[in-house]
């Protein structure tokens, strides 16, 4: 069957848009290129105009500057209906007065297909998202999670050009959203098409993506697989919204070996430079992962250390995270593994932390 | 209930409001006691002098077989309210569209300009379309200045002025009801036709029009139902010559006084009525319909 023939890949090329709504900058000025068969997330809190730049590929908003090609021919101004994407929409937006059948059905209804080709390519979409017994019933009379797979049937039965989906997850409870997580993951390795998916929801993000392109406040602040997002974000901003980070800063006072020595506040650190080293007596911030610090006993070896007391913790089956108010650097928070952890540290308690040079990430400022 | 509280309440002498349903029945019964004395009781009557007066027997409904009169005036009045519901629906679908996909400023402009007219006497309104319509009027006057005509079309004293009339007032009725349902369409449903390959045209057929068929046979039963017994403009504007149903009663009672013909077409007219109330709540939500949902 067609459907699960892999299609060859279209690549969208997005060059320099903007796009104002009243005095509102909703996207500005932004590049990105997508290729064939690629599964790209835009991730960004709400307002950050993810949505915005979805609604301009899928051609429900026009830019008011930059233009979008779809393999090298210009589609800025084409109406939806003549892009052949397939979209799924926040909240499915299926046809309450249409049947499963006739919701699938429906992109190929307008492109007057034969009936018999309806009918095929109809069950084989209802296949591959695996609902074929309910095709009779109406849409309001399927749960959350089976509406979610028709609004994917409908949008890949008639093999669109590339996959929109935004937010297709976010009225589903967590469990069924990892369970259409994996399902979507699949969908895509079996369909060959590129998807672009929006969300603001970083767990989703780096689950599913091949790559992640963040944004916030209208700008596209950085963009990578979700393991060069996560372990080696160049702004403070990614590495807080993608997984939390905390944030020590100072001033450079040496050059070690491949790294830096800098101090924050009369407490000096250990940190290997990202790239060339930062110049003697500039300002440096360094993000630190919770799950890469650890509580140390006095007198081990570690490249740096920091004193502090235990404000809070909470227990979270798999790990505790807990809390600790540092002279210099403020609060920091730790997550240490429960299995190893042993006994819950106690609020009050005096402890040192301490992490690796290469454990830190030197990142820019917003 | 407890029987503590019970004897409580026995004790303070409230024993004859014990039960909530007393309580509830004395709530309505001030009303019910209107409602049965000035509108029960005189119904029944009317539907007792049907079959009465001026013999006890079926003699009256008889002419409805038998009166070519009768019949010619039956048919008028189911031929205008036909027209004028379905001219009635056809504007109010174009302006509860426009309505509903305008800025919420333009939308208090145009509510303010469908629900004036609700506001404005029906006496004085047909007597406004009077002053438009007639040979000397505005329109024709215009019409003849501009070349359009020669002669002044006769737009007053026949069916076409009373269903000018009648469209004009029963508007509000058509657009309020159509206007609610088209709020309540899911406009991503729209933009979804259009992402899925539907033209402008073909996401407003197949998606757009089948959702908001519902408010449009609300509206037009509705509509239907008010044209059915309606009074003053056919009268104004009708010249006599038109005769409706209702009119057709008034001059049964003021002025033949055959109360018998008249109480027969008045139970003729609310059977009909009911009959097509049953047909619509099969269809839509009533309540809702008339804003109790």
């Amino acid at each position: 069957m067609t459907m699960t023939a892999t299609i060859p890949g279209h690549d969208l090329s997005i060059s320099r848009v903007s796009k104002t709504f009243g005095t509102f900058k909703a996207v500005k000025d932004v590049s990105l290129d997508i290729k064939g068969g690629e599964f790209l997330t835009m991730l960004g809190p709400s307002g950050s105009g993810k949505t915005t730049l979805l609604m301009m590929i899928a051609g429900f908003v026009q830019p008011d500057q930059g233009s979008i090609h779809l393999d090298k021919q210009p589609i800025t101004h084409l109406p939806p209906e003549s892009r052949n994407f397939g979209m799924v929409f926040q909240g499915y937006a299926l046809f309450p007065h249409l049947s499963v059948f006739d919701n699938v059905a429906f992109p190929l209804k307008v492109r007057r297909r034969p009936r018999a080709e309806i009918e095929e390519k109809v069950k084989a979409a209802l296949e591959l998202v695996k609902l074929t017994t309910q095709s009779e019933r109406l849409p309001r009379q399927l749960s959350g999670g089976q509406q979610q797979r028709v609004a994917l049937a409908r949008a890949l039965v008639f093999t669109p050009h590339l996959l929109l989906l935004d937010e297709p997850l976010s009225a589903l409870d967590k469990k069924l959203r990892a369970e259409l997580q994996e399902e979507l993951k699949r969908l895509h390795r079996k369909v060959g098409l590129s998807f672009i998916y929006v969300t603001h929801d970083q767990d989703e993000a780096l689950s599913m993506s091949d790559r992640i392109v963040v944004m916030s406040d209208g700008r596209l602040v950085e963009q990578g697989t979700p393991s060069e997002l996560y372990d080696r974000p160049r702004t403070a901003f990614v590495a807080d919204f993608l997984g939390k980070s905390n944030f020590v800063r100072g001033k450079v006072e040496s050059h070690v070996g491949d790294g830096f020595v800098f101090s924050g506040d009369g407490v000096r650190f250990v940190q290997k430079a990202r790239d060339a080293k930062p110049g003697i007596g500039s300002k440096v911030t360094v993000a630190l992962r919770p799950e890469k610090l650890s509580i140390v006993a006095p007198g081990t070896e570690s490249d740096n250390r920091l004193s502090g007391v235990v404000r809070e913790w909470n227990y979270f089956g798999s790990e505790f995270r807990v809390l600790v108010d540092t002279a210099g650097c403020g609060p920091i928070s730790v997550s240490l593994p429960a299995w190893t952890a042993g006994n819950a540290p106690e609020v009050g308690q005096s402890l040192e932390l301490g992490w690796s040079a290469r454990a830190g990430m030197e990142v820019q400022e917003a | 209930m407890t029987a503590p509280a019970d004897s409580a309440r026995s004790r303070a002498g409230l024993g004859l409001f014990a039960s909530p349903q007393t309580r509830y029945w004395l709530l309505i019964a001030p009303a019910l006691l209107l409602m049965g004395v000035f509108y029960i009781y005189p119904i029944g009557r009317v539907l007792w002098m049907s079959v009465t007066v001026p013999a006890p027997g079926l003699d009256n409904y008889e002419l409805l077989a038998s009166s070519a009169s009768i019949q010619r005036m039956l048919w008028t009045t189911a031929r205008i309210s036909v027209l004028t519901t379905i001219f009635t629906l056809l504007l109010a679908y174009v302006v509860a569209y426009a309505l509903v996909h305008s800025s919420p400023r333009v939308q208090r402009w145009m509510f303010l300009g469908v629900l004036v007219p609700l506001w404005i006497s029906v006496l004085v309104r047909a007597f406004a379309w009077f002053v438009l319509l007639r040979r000397e009027g505005l329109i024709n006057s215009a019409l003849m200045a501009t070349g359009v005509t020669d002669s002044p079309l006769s737009l007053i004293w026949n069916e076409t002025g009373v269903m000018i009339g009648m469209v004009h007032y029963m508007l509000p009725l058509g657009i309020l009801p159509i206007f609610s349902n088209m709020r309540d369409i899911d406009q991503r449903c729209i933009a979804a036709a259009r992402g899925l390959g539907a033209s402008r045209f073909e996401a407003f057929w197949r998606v757009f029009l089948p959702l908001s068929l519902p408010g449009v046979v609300g509206a037009s039963i509705l509509v239907f139902i008010f044209s059915l017994g309606f009074f003053v403009t056919p009268a104004l504007l009708g010249g006599g010559k038109t005769l409706m149903i209702a009119e057709y009663i008034k001059v049964q009672i003021l002025e033949v006084v055959r109360w018998g013909v008249a109480s027969m077409l008045a139970a003729v007219l609310l059977i009909v009525i009911g009959v097509l109330l049953a047909a619509l709540s099969r269809l839509v939500n009533l309540r809702k319909l008339f804003g109790a949902g």
